[in-house]
């Protein structure tokens, strides 16, 4: 029997046996460490045969490797080197994380609804009037508050030409002469 | 002139090869991508690029049984919200109380003007694929619509190639630059979406209607149009009621299918410019006519309102 198994494990390695006897075999050597070793060592002998040059390895090298393998994660992108912080570097995400913090606060200040459907909206309380508007904020309202009236009725044919239209939020057509200053320069 | 002869047969081969291999022709797709969008539920994001103008905002489409409610809510200022339950138009704004309802006889999907018919449309459009790309991730048919005049615009449409929804479309002038663009960067596709109510939103806010009067016939109208460029059919005709104007204004919507045009006429009103007006993809033109002031819009060229303004008559009064 044992010499049977000795004669199939020499077989495995020179590749000269059928797939079945292999696939019995490999089955064998997972539940025998005695002949793992064994394996090794008619695989060592081989090398020597075959070769002038081998190095020994270690039972059980080829499992540590495979493990060591199992354990690093898997990277479909390109892994980016990982940069250590410089002191400038931390000190510049200080100063955003501060300026972040400012402009949050400014916009806490604001009356712009936060809510985003038209549940929502409905509830909303009518934003402060332009008058209540701190002075830096209002320059700009101040600008649309005075509705242009050619721009208004043309504004009003647009509504009502297409009510797509509404997607820009506010709705203004140019005459053509200024769109076409624009273009050029 | 044989060699020229050769590449024409070539291309033809090329793009019969290329509608082999997506399986139906160009008004097929077409006719698929309408009934996807009517009838399927689905949210995303999408970017409107308009006159320079990037807006981003989310998408729903519901649909149930017939009905269908489109939304769109926008992600930057000024924040505003759209409802479109099939033929009414709902827009909330946040910087004012007031609430605009636009009660349109025919309104459209928000992505897209599309006609309800494809048949005739081959007469003034030429449809045909040109190639298949990546929109949102998702694979898509490249369809382009050109005109065969130089009254429309050509607009390029990626369909998407399991669905058959639009997710991405480009308007583009004479020039071929891109004057409007309106893409998904993300889709999804639902088995249900919450419906808004936005009647009971808008309940207790200021509200401007607009086409509150049912569509009259266009026999009511006391204009009449003289020029009209081939394929453009009249939509509805409707009076309806304007600030600052003692007179109904008269509107006249024409369409072709993909283009709209309007057509107002009101008493003589100084606060309009005459002349040509721009913006993206919509042109304007104003001019006198009698006691009346006539102006004329639309997603087409400067050439294709003015001819139509000048073509405008006055009708006899009974």
């Amino acid at each position: 029997m044992t010499e049977e198994l000795n004669q199939k494990i020499s077989q495995l390695l020179d590749d000269d046996l059928s797939g079945e006897d292999a696939l019995a075999l490999l089955t064998k050597l997972q539940e025998r460490p005695e002949l793992q070793l064994k394996m090794s060592r008619y695989e060592a002998m081989s090398h020597v045969l075959k070769s002038d040059a081998f190095v020994p390895v270690q039972p059980g090298f080829a499992q540590r490797i495979s493990a060591e393998i199992k354990k690093e994660p898997v990277f479909i992108a390109a892994r980016r080197r990982p940069k250590a912080f410089s002191y400038w570097g931390l000190s510049a995400l200080a100063a955003s994380v501060m300026v972040v913090a400012v402009l949050v606060s400014q916009e806490q200040h604001h009356s712009g609804p936060s809510a985003n459907s038209a549940v929502l909206l409905a509830k909303t309380e009518v934003p402060v009037t332009l008058e209540q508007q701190a002075a830096p904020q209002s320059v700009a309202y101040a600008q649309s508050s005075e509705p242009d009236p050619v721009a208004s009725r043309l504004t009003e044919y647009l509504q009502a030409h297409n009510s797509s239209r509404y997607i820009d939020g506010t709705v203004s057509l140019h005459p053509y002469a200024q769109v076409v200053s624009y273009s050029q320069e | 002139m044989l060699k020229r002869l050769s590449v024409v047969c070539f291309l033809l081969l090329g793009s019969w090869v290329f509608a082999g291999e997506v399986g139906v022709d160009p008004s097929q797709a077409l006719s698929k991508m309408q009934q996807a969008m009517k009838l399927l539920n689905y949210q995303g994001t999408v970017a409107f690029l308009r006159n320079g103008k990037l807006n981003t905002l989310k998408y729903y489409h519901a649909a149930s049984d017939g009905w269908e409610q489109e939304r769109l809510v926008s992600l930057n200022s000024p924040l505003h919200e759209i409802v479109r339950d099939t033929d009414k138009v709902s827009c909330f704004l946040s910087t004012t109380s007031k609430v605009i309802v636009d009660h349109r006889p025919a309104a459209r999907s928000f992505l897209i003007d599309l006609p309800e018919e494809f048949e005739g449309l081959g007469k003034f459009y030429q449809f045909k694929f040109s190639g298949e790309e990546q929109v949102a991730m998702l694979p898509s048919y490249v369809l382009d619509i050109l005109p065969k005049d130089r009254f429309r615009y050509a607009r390029r449409i990626w369909i998407e190639q399991q669905q058959y929804l639009p997710l991405k479309v480009e308007v583009y002038d004479h020039s071929n630059n891109v004057i409007e663009q309106v893409v998904f960067t993300d889709i999804q596709l639902k088995a249900a979406l919450p419906v808004v109510d936005a009647d009971a939103a808008a309940a207790g806010r200021e509200i401007q209607h607009i086409h509150k009067r049912s569509p009259d016939s266009f026999d009511k109208a006391r204009f009449d149009l003289a020029r009209l460029p081939e394929g453009f059919r009249k939509q509805f005709f409707i009076q309806m009621a304007m600030r600052d104007a003692a007179q109904p204004v008269e509107h006249l919507l024409l369409t072709d299918g993909f283009s709209s045009v309007s057509v107002y006429l009101e008493n003589k009103n100084k606060n309009v410019e005459l002349g040509p007006h721009s913006s993206g993809s919509v042109n304007a033109f104003s001019r006198v006519l009698g006691d009346y002031l006539v102006t004329v819009m639309g997603e087409v060229p400067a050439a294709t309102v003015q001819l139509i303004a000048e073509g405008v008559t006055l009708r006899a009064t009974p």
